[in-house]
C-alpha cells in the first residue's frame, strides 16, 4: 500500500491505495464516495466519469497516483450546502432519470461541456453525452435537460 | 356469486363478469375503475420521480454501492470448456495465498443443490463459464489471484454451438431426451390449416432471424450476502425483494423469516434481474463458511456470458390472404436457441416467442410450431418484451411484405384484420387501442405523405416504415399494499417492491394521493426491504408493477381514508354519514360550521392520544372473469440510409402507446422512449457474436457490442399516448414497460425497404448486410 493525497471537491485526503489502483477504486473503496459508478472497469461505459483539471476521465482507468496535485470533482460536489446545480436541478425536472446509475457520469460530462461551451448546439450536447452510455432513457430527456440547464441563448 | 353481464362484440354476444362487483374490495368498499372523463387531480399528470433527487447527488445506494464493516470480496473460478468432466481440482495453493478466508467447491460443498439436475459447484460443466469454485478474500484482486491458483484436470466431452448443427442427427446430445427440449416441439394449432391455405388467393412465406440481445444494464449483476446468527441479509441487484428472498430460502432450506432482502435502488433489469442465480447462493455460502459479509459481482465479460439474453431465434412464417387482405391461414415456426441446462432459459428460447403471431391479426386457421434447442451455452431469458419483441421483428416485416404483394397500404391491411378477440381463449379484451393508435400515429407522424417506393437517387435516401406494437398483459395476481397515516398528516405507502428506477414510487404516491386527496408532498412509498412490506410483487417483470400494485395501493388508500373519516365522525361529534371531506378539510354536511382540517384530525392519532397509527389495507382482486387484458401500440419511423457506407440513421420516431390510463405522463414518456432505443439497439446494432467453436462471446464488451449512444439516436423521439377506458382494475392501468421494444425492429427494417427497394430479414440491420443487399439489388 502506498499512501497518496486526493484533492476531491475542494478537500484534501489521505488516502492508501495499492499500486497501479484505479481512481475509481480509491474514490469509492478508499474515500466511501460512491456517487461515481462502475459499469464496466475498462473505460467503455462512462458510469466513472469525473472531472479532473477540467477535463473529463474515466476514473476506473485513470490511477490513483496519477489524480495527485490535481483537482478532481466528483458528483458528490456538484450541489453546494444542499442546493442543486441547475443541470442537477434540470435532469429532475425533465425526467432524464431512470434506473440512475448513469446518471452521475452523464452529470460530470454535461458539467464538463457546458463549462467549456455554455451554449452548445443539439450536436454539440450529444456529442458530448457521446462516451456515457445510458440503457433505460433513450437519452430524450438527457440531452433536454442538458440544454434547458444551458444558459439561454 | 360474481354478478355476470353480456357484452356484444364484432357481433356475437360474450358472457363476462361485472367490473364493479368484481372489483369490490375488502369489507365492501366499492372501488369501480375511475370513470371515463372523471377529473383526477393527481393522476394523469407529470411529475418528477420523488427518488430522482438523490440520483442526481450520487447518495443513491445501489447493491454494488454497499459497503460493510469486514466485508470480503469473492470471485468464481469458471469452466474454461463447454463440455467437460472434472478429473482433479486441487485447491491448495489458492487456499495458501494470504488475505484468502474461503474456498468452496464441488469437494466441499458439494451438496448444495442449484436445481433439479445439477449442484451450485459442478463436476461436471455444460458451457464456458459454469461455475465450479469460488474464493472469497480481503480484496476482488486476491481472490482473483486466488481463482487463478485453482488447477483444473478436464475430460473434454463433445459440445454444440450451432442450433442448426444440434437438431441433426448424431449431435453431441445434451439432454436424455435429446436437443429439443423435453423430446419435440411445441405445437398451437386452431381451425383447419389446409382449407385456410386452400381459400387463399395469395401465400407468402419468408424466414427471419433475431439475434441475442443482452440486457447490458449499467449495474453488474450481484450482490452482498451477510450470514450471521442464522439469519441471511442480502443487498441484491435486483427486480424483486420478494422473489429473490423466497428462491433464497427454497434454495438453502431455510425459513422464510430468515432470509432478509433488500434493494434500494437498481441499475438496470430488463428482465434479467428476477429471482435467484448461482451467484447468490455462493455468497450466502461463503458467508455462512467465513462469518464476514461477502460482496460477489460478476464483471463486466462474466455479465455478457452469464447473465442470460435474448435468444437467436430463426422464424419461418408462411401465411395465406384473401385478395382484400383478409387472412386465411398462418402456419408458424420458431427455433430458438436454448442453454445446455433444462431450465426456464428454454421457455424463453422459443415456446415464449410467437403470441403476436396467435394473437394480434384475425386468423381463423392458424398452426404455431416452437422448437426451442440445447446447445452448449448459457441460457437466454426474459429480456424486455420476451418473445414479443423477436416475433415482432419478424412479423411486422412479414406483414408489409404482404401488404405489398396485395397492393395494400401497410395500415389497411393490419385494420382490414384488426380483432377485438382474444383468439387462443375466445375472450374479447378489456380494451384494444390499436386502431387508435394507428390513427393518431399516423397523423402524428404524416403517414399520408408515405410514397410506396423513394424516387430519391444518390446516396442518402429516405423511407419512412411501421409496426404494431403488442404485449400481452397480465391476470391480476395477489398484490398487497398497505397506507399508514400518522399523527402529523403524513403519508406512506408501504409496498413490497424493488426500484427499478421507471417511477413506481411516485406511482403509488399519486394514487394514495389521488384517493385520500392530500398533497402529494405529504406522502411518502416505503419499499426495497422484504421484511416489514406486503406482498405487492413477487418480482417487478411483465410490466406488472403499476397494474399489479396500484390497484392494491388505491384500495388501502381508500380504507385509510374511510378509517379517516370515522375519526373525524368522532372528532365533530356527528354521525359518520354527515362527513365530507374536500380541500383538505372534513366538515359536518348538517352543520358547515363544524370543521377540522386534516391535521387537526390525524392529530388524535398516536400514542400521545392513546390511539393506534391509522393503517389502511389494500389488496388487488383478480381481473373480471371472462375478458383478456392486452397491450397495444403503433410505431413509426423515418430513416436515411447511407447507400455508399450502408449506415442505417433513424430520424425519427413517433410512439402510440395504448397501456390503459397513462398514471404519469412524464415517466410515461421516459419508459417509451428508452424501450424504443432498446428496440432500435437490437433492430441495428446489438448482438453477442459468439466464437463458433467454443461459444465464448467475442464482443463481451461495451465497446464493441453496440448499445445506442447518444449520437444514434433519432432526432426526435415523440410519444403519444393512447388512453383507453380499460375496466380490468380499478386504476385502468394496463402496463407500459416492455412493449415500446417489439415495434422497433419492423418499423425501421420496413423504412429501410421503402427507402431502398432492399429486405434485411437478418436482424440487426448492419451497415455491411445493406451493403451487401444493395449491391445483389443492381
Ligand atoms: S466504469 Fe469506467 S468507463 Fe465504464
Ligand atoms: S438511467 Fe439507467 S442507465 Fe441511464
Amino acid at each position: 500500500m502506498i499512501t497518496i493525497t486526493l484533492n476531491v471537491n475542494g478537500a484534501t485526503h489521505k488516502v492508501n491505495v495499492r499500486p497501479g489502483e484505479s481512481l475509481l477504486s480509491a474514490l469509492r473503496l478508499g474515500l466511501g464516495l460512491t456517487g461515481a459508478k462502475e459499469g464496466c472497469g475498462e473505460g467503455d461505459c462512462g458510469a466513472c466519469t469525473v472531472i479532473i483539471d477540467g477535463r473529463t476521465v474515466d476514473s476506473c482507468i485513470y490511477p490513483a497516483g496519477e489524480a495527485q496535485g490535481k483537482k478532481v470533482r466528483t458528483v458528490e460536489g456538484l450541489a453546494s450546502n444542499g442546493k442543486l446545480s441547475p443541470l442537477q436541478e434540470a435532469f429532475v425536472e425533465h425526467g432524464a432519470v431512470q434506473c440512475g446509475f448513469c446518471i452521475p457520469g452523464m452529470l460530470m460530462s454535461a458539467t464538463a461541456l457546458l463549462e467549456r461551451n455554455p451554449k452548445p448546439s443539439e450536436a454539440a450536447i450529444r456529442l458530448g453525452l457521446s462516451g456515457n452510455l445510458c440503457r433505460c432513457t433513450g437519452y430524450a430527456k438527457i440531452v433536454e435537460a442538458v440544454r434547458a440547464a444551458a444558459s439561454p441563448a | 356469486m360474481a354478478a355476470m353481464k353480456q357484452i356484444i362484440v364484432e357481433g356475437k354476444t360474450y358472457t363476462v363478469e361485472d367490473e364493479s362487483a368484481a372489483l369490490q374490495g375488502e369489507g365492501g368498499t366499492m372501488l369501480a375503475p375511475w370513470g371515463k372523463n372523471e377529473t383526477l387531480k393527481y393522476v394523469g399528470k407529470r411529475f418528477p420521480k420523488k427518488v430522482a433527487r438523490e440520483k442526481v447527488t450520487g447518495e443513491a445506494k445501489y447493491a454494488y454501492d454497499v459497503q460493510l464493516p469486514g466485508m470480503l470480496h469473492a470471485r468464481v473460478l469458471r469452466s474454461s470448456h463447454a463440455n467437460a468432466k472434472l478429473l482433479d481440482l486441487e485447491t491448495s495453493a489458492a487456499e495458501k495465498l494470504p488475505g484468502v478466508r474461503a474456498v468452496l467447491s464441488h469437494k466441499n460443498a458439494g451438496k448444495q443443490p442449484w436445481d433439479r439436475e445439477r449442484a451450485v459447484f459442478k463436476d461436471h460443466v455444460r458451457l464456458i463459464g459454469d461455475d465450479i469454485a469460488a474464493v472469497a478474500a480481503d480484496t476482488e484482486q486476491i481472490a482473483d489471484d486466488a481463482v487463478r491458483l485453482i488447477k483444473v484436470k478436464y475430460e473434454v466431452l463433445p459440445h454444440v454451438i450451432d442450433v442448426r448443427e444440434a437438431m441433426r442427427p448424431g449431435a453431441p446430445k445434451l439432454q436424455p431426451y435429446g436437443n429439443i427440449w423435453e423430446g419435440k416441439p411445441k405445437v398451437y394449432e386452431r381451425g383447419d390449416l389446409a382449407k385456410g391455405f386452400a381459400a387463399a388467393d395469395v401465400v407468402l412465406e419468408e424466414t427471419y432471424t433475431t439475434s441475442e440481445q443482452h440486457h447490458a444494464c449499467l449495474e453488474m449483476h450481484g450482490c452482498v450476502a451477510h450470514w450471521q446468527n442464522g439469519m441471511l441479509t442480502v443487498w441484491d441487484s435486483t427486480q424483486g425483494v420478494h422473489l429473490t428472498r423466497d428462491l433464497l430460502a427454497l434454495k438453502l432450506r431455510l425459513p422464510i423469516s430468515k432470509v432478509r432482502v433488500l434493494n434500494e435502488h437498481l441499475g438496470g433489469g430488463f428482465g434479467s434481474k428476477n429471482g435467484v442465480k448461482e451467484y447468490h447462493v455462493i455468497a450466502a455460502m461463503l458467508s455462512r463458511a467465513t462469518g464476514s459479509p461477502i460482496r460477489l459481482f460478476l464483471d463486466r465479460f462474466e455479465t455478457f456470458l452469464l447473465s442470460s439474453h435474448r435468444p437467436l431465434t430463426i422464424q419461418k412464417i408462411k401465411a395465406g390472404f384473401k385478395k382484400d387482405g383478409a387472412l386465411t391461414a398462418i402456419d408458424y415456426e420458431v427455433i430458438g436457441r436454448g442453454g445446455a441446462w433444462n431450465d426456464r432459459g428454454m421457455y424463453w428460447a422459443a415456446p415464449a416467442v410467437g403470441s403476436p403471431t396467435n394473437e394480434l391479426y384475425k386468423c381463423p386457421n392458424l398452426r404455431t410450431t416452437n422448437i426451442p434447442v440445447h446447445t452448449n451455452l448459457s441460457s437466454p431469458g426474459a429480456c424486455r418484451g420476451p418473445g414479443n419483441t423477436e416475433n415482432l421483428f419478424a412479423l411486422e416485416q412479414f406483414m408489409d411484405e404482404a401488404a405489398e404483394k396485395l397492393d395494400l397500404d401497410p395500415i389497411a391491411l393490419r385494420l382490414k384484420n384488426f380483432t377485438a378477440v382474444y383468439q387462443p381463449k375466445n375472450e374479447p379484451y378489456f380494451s384494444n387501442g390499436l386502431r387508435e393508435s394507428y390513427e393518431a400515429a399516423a397523423k402524428t407522424f404524416g403517414w399520408q405523405r408515405r410514397k410506396p417506393k423513394s424516387t430519391v437517387e444518390g446516396t442518402k435516401r429516405r423511407g419512412i416504415g411501421m409496426s404494431a406494437v403488442h404485449w400481452h398483459g397480465f391476470e391480476g395476481e395477489p398484490s398487497q399494499a398497505l397506507v399508514t397515516i400518522y399523527p402529523d398528516g403524513t403519508v406512506e405507502v408501504n409496498v413490497g417492491i424493488a426500484n427499478l428506477g421507471v417511477g413506481a414510487q411516485v406511482i403509488f404516491a399519486q394514487i394514495a394521493a389521488e384517493e385520500i386527496d392530500v398533497p402529494l408532498e405529504m406522502v411518502r412509498v416505503a419499499y426495497g426491504d422484504s421484511a416489514g412490506t406486503p406482498y405487492t410483487i413477487n418480482s417487478s417483470y411483465g410490466s406488472r408493477t403499476t397494474f399489479q400494485g396500484g390497484p392494491a395501493v388505491r384500495m388501502a388508500a381508500a380504507d385509510a381514508k374511510q378509517q379517516l373519516i370515522a375519526l373525524a365522525a368522532e372528532t365533530l361529534k356527528v354521525p359518520v354519514a354527515d362527513v365530507q371531506y374536500a380541500g383538505g378539510v372534513f366538515a359536518a354536511k348538517s352543520q358547515p360550521e363544524k370543521k377540522a382540517n386534516f391535521k387537526e384530525v390525524t392529530g388524535k392519532l398516536g400514542w400521545m392520544q392513546g390511539r393506534h397509527l391509522l393503517i389502511g389495507k389494500g389488496k388487488r382482486l383478480p381481473n373480471p372473469a371472462g375478458r383478456k387484458v392486452d397491450i397495444f401500440g403503433a410505431q413509426m419511423v423515418e430513416v436515411e440510409v447511407d447507400t455508399a457506407s450502408g449506415n442505417v440513421k433513424v430520424l425519427r420516431a413517433v410512439l402510440a402507446h395504448d397501456s390503459g390510463r397513462p398514471i404519469n405522463t412524464l415517466t410515461y414518456e421516459s419508459q417509451v422512449q428508452g424501450g424504443f432505443i432498446q428496440g432500435l439497439g437490437m433492430a441495428l446494432y446489438e448482438e453477442r457474436i459468439l466464437d463458433a467453436e467454443t461459444g465464448v462471446q467475442l464482443n463481451a464488451n461495451y465497446h464493441e457490442y453496440g448499445c445506442p449512444t447518444a449520437l444514434d439516436i433519432p432526432d426526435q423521439v415523440t410519444v403519444v399516448p393512447i388512453e383507453t377506458h380499460d375496466l380490468s382494475n380499478n386504476i385502468n392501468a394496463k402496463g407500459l414497460g416492455e412493449p415500446p421494444v417489439t415495434g422497433a425492429g419492423g418499423a425501421i427494417a420496413n423504412a429501410l425497404y421503402n427507402a431502398t427497394g432492399v429486405r434485411i430479414r437478418d436482424y440487426p440491420i448492419t451497415p455491411s448486410k445493406v451493403l451487401q443487399a444493395l449491391r445483389a439489388a443492381v
